[in-house]
């Protein structure tokens, strides 16, 4: 049994007034294995924010089923459904979404304070997380004193921190420059290589190399999958933008 | 390139109706200030109180001085609150302004339409005002005049006098206002006005400073406040106190709540709490944005509740207090060394033709002024020496009355003893004995305060008074003589009050056939003549002006609170937002969230309100005694209107409170 099942996933917008329907996701059926990292890649309007949306239980399928564990949590209510996101999922944002109000080690503890966790235990678990993620030395500092690429790091230490079954990352890299971006990637394949399953999307070439597996995704379906198996880096960066290249073309029909 | 006014003025259009939930408050307040100030002013500048520079009704000259001090209240507060109101919208509008500039609109354009927004709610504010004003103007005559109890009178009230003071005053105010508006664009690039709204901000530290200084003065005024015993002190130390009180409010809001705050965050077991974690740290950010305003809160608050229980007194111990100053129609107070004036006053009085008198009476008293100096013990007097005139807590009163004369009022008659004598203080104190000079006498404290209040003129009641009832003449001039730093030419002439009673108001000329026929009666010039009718007319338009005014000044307070609290609201949902959609996608539940919310919102909501009641509580000896100035105040009346108007302030507090949520959560939960 895969880690994560996306099962014949469907999700269908109407606007405000139930006159048009907007197909968001059409047939989107995949599954990710334990220590996996993936990457989902499409344009703006393929649908991938929305998929990660319903992987994420943020969102809820119009069609179909997510299985976690073999568990349907679409089917939960609002409240378990949030209980459920807690304890199985982490998540990084392109927007880094770090309360400025609390130094790097607040923001980092937060998914554990609502646990009720008490703070030794919450301490010990961060220390390695930090060190792991070079950003031991400046937990102490706010989100407005550190840089974007430290913030994201910050932002990964507070998905990493529950424990995540599946760490879920929405362009991570999309806010930060090209150093900072690739040091966040290797972070990120680091964190994989020690066991952690990651579901990336991205719109980024280059972030999407890093992965496993790449899958494409096109007006509202996998389009197209790639798998790294023993290519290096370089020859997956060349696939990937081959794929993309011809993404592309097949969606513009004017020639 | 020049961009046309049509264009300006559908932008400002546009806005207006984009953040109509702003302007709207703002253009309330305008105009209701104003208004009241219209109101009063041209009340102030009627001819129903002053024509042609003479009183229209007796004691209609003190209404005008009320109305006048009145109408400066409400220009400052409109000044504040408008600038206030002001500053908060523009707050809002920094970004609008920002994307103008990128747009192209140069600063040129920009202040041209700051000028013409300025210029739209000026006009609006004042013809609203001043129409609504002067219909209303009429109609708060006759309140006035009905609380004066003076019969209606025909009239419009308009003033152009106070039509021009209206317009200059707003014109200042929202000239101030666009001024900085103005200026505070000037210093900004368009880039920095898009992006206002989003810089970090650092956590707020302690300030030790201001936190002392308003720990001390808060101290100091409640110790003021508390410790204050007579009405002339309080009339020294009340705005000495309410200033402190006022300083320590703002400092205590702004540093206290933030070092409890952080004392809360360095304190890992607490801090690390689920439900104190997310409030601590949003708390901190919230006070240092809003601590001044919840502290104007407070302290508006505070000055609501003490005018609703000051003017509910006035109304409810008005009449008490006009018959505990003139137990009698008519009376007389003269000093004489002539021992029959008494029998001399009753044949004069009854001479008076035409007028039905009863209840004829004559007291008589020798009064001095004695100091009691701290460390005495009680019964120890010495006489008061010129350098401790201006030592109100020094000073006391003291009546000698003759133990016949006593007894002639009493309800029980008392036998004194030889060496004997009877002393008894206004507050209440119990004497063993009494050493004035070289003179001890035992004492015994048996007596009747009321009957021995009503020997003399009580309006002197600011003071301490002490009474002594002495069995014969000679003790009296003992007492009063016998003290070798008593000055050899003090006089030991007693002093009589006669008074009487009369069956029927009178009439102008009797009132002053009745003046000259008293004064006729006085050898000198130490007499005094009090005519209960001219006093209760005096007292009711005191008390009429003073609950008028009162009143309105308590509307526009909780007017300028109300709108406070509103926009405080709307500027902490606007922050916590953001705030609160991170930590749902970090894996608060919904309801997680709401209590988190709802906890911080009882926090702020209850900070000010509690502290105000408190204000209140110990503040209300001190304006019991302030009030003395001018109203027989007791004590369990006073504090029954005290609590009472904290019941209803709150009550309507929690209603505004409620009402304005809703915009709160409307915006957070958007």
């Amino acid at each position: 049994m895969s880690l994560l099942e996306v099962n014949h996933i469907k999700k269908v917008y109407k606007t405000r007034f139930g006159g048009n329907e907007v197909t968001a996701l059409k047939d989107v059926h995949f599954s990710v294995e334990e220590g996996e990292f993936v990457a989902i890649m499409g344009e703006s309007g393929s649908g991938k924010t929305t998929l990660l949306n319903i992987m994420a239980a943020l969102d809820v399928p119009s069609g179909g089923s997510v299985l976690v564990d073999g568990k349907d949590f679409s089917k939960l209510k609002d409240k378990e459904r949030t209980m459920f996101r807690r304890e199985n999922l982490g998540f990084i944002f392109q927007d880094f979404n770090l309360l400025d109000n609390f130094s790097l080690e607040d923001n980092i503890l937060l998914p554990l304070v609502l646990e009720g966790k008490n703070y030794d235990e919450m301490e010990s678990r961060m220390i390695p997380i930090v060190e792991n993620l070079e950003i031991r030395d400046i937990v102490k500092k706010y989100p407005y004193e550190v840089s974007g690429g430290q913030k994201q790091r910050a932002a990964i230490a507070r998905a990493l921190i529950t424990n995540p079954r599946i760490l879920l990352a929405d362009e991570p890299t999309g806010a930060l420059d090209s150093k900072a971006s690739t040091n966040l990637l290797s972070q990120l394949r680091k964190i994989n290589k020690k066991g952690q399953t990651i579901l990336m999307v991205t719109h980024s070439n280059v972030a999407a190399s890093y992965a496993d597996r790449v899958m494409f995704i096109k007006d509202g379906e996998v389009f197209h999958q790639l798998y790294k198996g023993a290519m290096t880096k370089n020859e997956m960066l060349d696939k990937i933008c081959d794929s993309v290249t011809v993404l592309m073309r097949g969606g513009d029909d004017s020639e | 390139m020049t961009v046309n006014n049509k264009l300006l003025i559908r932008l400002i259009k546009n806005s207006m109706a984009k953040s109509r939930h702003t302007r709207i408050p703002f253009v309330i307040v305008s105009i209701l200030t104003m208004m009241t100030f219209y109101i009063i002013s041209s009340m102030a500048f009627s001819d129903f109180f002053i024509k042609d520079e003479k009183e229209v009704f007796y004691g209609a000259g003190h209404i005008i001085s009320i109305l006048m001090i009145g109408s400066i209240i409400i220009a400052i507060i409109a000044a504040v609150i408008i600038l206030y109101a002001n500053a908060f919208i523009m707050r809002d509008k920094r970004r609008e302004i920002g994307l103008y500039g990128i747009l192209g609109l140069t600063k040129k354009n920009i202040n041209l339409m700051l000028l013409y927004e300025s210029s739209f709610y000026l006009i609006i504010s004042l013809a609203f005002s001043i129409i609504a004003g002067t219909f209303l103007n009429k109609l708060m005559v006759m309140v006035l005049y009905k609380l004066t109890n003076q019969q209606p009178v025909e009239g419009m009230v308009y003033s152009t006098k106070s039509v021009i003071m209206t317009c200059i005053l707003a014109t200042v105010i929202y000239g101030i206002a666009l001024i900085y508006n103005i200026c505070s664009i000037q210093l900004s690039k368009p880039v920095e006005l898009l992006r206002s709204n989003k810089a970090g901000e650092k956590e707020p530290k302690i300030k030790f400073l201001i936190l002392i200084i308003g720990l001390i003065s808060l101290i100091a005024g409640y110790y003021i406040a508390i410790n204050c015993e007579n009405t002339i002190d309080s009339l020294f130390f009340f705005f000495l106190a309410v200033f402190l009180v006022v300083l320590a409010t703002y400092c205590l809001f702004t540093a206290g709540s933030i070092a409890i705050l952080k004392w809360i965050k360095n304190n890992k077991k607490l801090y690390y709490k689920t439900n104190n974690f997310i409030g601590v740290g949003n708390l901190m950010y919230r006070m240092k944005h809003n601590a001044v305003g919840l502290a104007s809160i407070c302290v508006l608050s505070t000055a609501v509740i003490i005018l609703i229980s000051s003017v509910f007194s006035l109304s409810a111990l008005g009449k008490r207090s006009i018959e505990n100053r003139c137990p009698k129609d008519i009376i007389f107070r003269y000093t004489t060394e002539n021992e029959e004036s008494g029998k001399k006053f009753e044949n004069a009085v009854k001479q008076l033709k035409g007028l039905d008198i009863k209840d004829i009476e004559t007291r008589a008293l020798w009064s001095s002024e004695w100091g009691f100096y701290e460390g005495d013990e009680i019964g120890y007097f010495r006489y008061l020496s010129d350098d401790d005139r201006y030592n109100m807590s020094v000073w006391r009163n003291v009546y000698i009355i003759l133990e016949d004369s006593y007894n002639k009022f009493a309800k029980e008659p008392i036998k004194l003893k030889k060496d004997e004598v009877g002393v008894i203080d206004s507050q209440k104190n119990k004497y063993t004995h009494l050493t004035c000079g070289n003179n001890t006498y035992k004492a015994m404290g048996d007596l009747e305060y009321k009957t021995l209040s009503l020997f003399r003129d009580s309006t002197m009641d600011l003071f301490t008074s002490v009474y002594i009832v002495v069995p014969d003449k000679k003790t009296a001039i003992s007492l009063l003589k016998n003290d070798p730093s008593i000055p050899e030419n003090l006089k030991s002439s007693m002093q009589y009050i006669s008074s009487f009673n009369l069956k029927e108001r009178m009439s102008e000329d009797e009132i002053s056939q009745i003046k000259a026929l008293l004064s006729s009666l006085c050898d000198n010039d130490d007499y005094s003549i009090i005519i209960k009718q001219e006093d209760t007319q005096f007292f009711i338009s005191l008390y009429g002006g003073v609950l008028f005014v009162g009143i309105f000044l308590a509307i526009i307070f909780l007017m300028v609170t109300v709108l406070i609290i509103y926009y405080k609201q709307m500027s902490e949902g606007y922050q916590d937002k953001s705030r609160y959609e991170i930590m749902k996608k970090v894996g608060l539940t919904e309801k997680e969230v709401k209590s988190s919310i709802n906890r911080q919102v009882m926090i702020m909501f209850f900070m000010p309100i509690i502290a105000a009641g408190i204000h209140t509580v110990v503040a209300s000896s001190i304006i019991r005694l302030f009030l003395g100035m001018i109203l027989y105040v007791d004590a369990f009346t006073f504090n029954i209107t005290i609590f009472s108007s904290i019941a209803v302030f709150a009550l309507v507090y929690c209603l505004v409170y409620r009402i304005t949520s809703r915009q709160y959560y409307e915006i957070v939960n958007r």
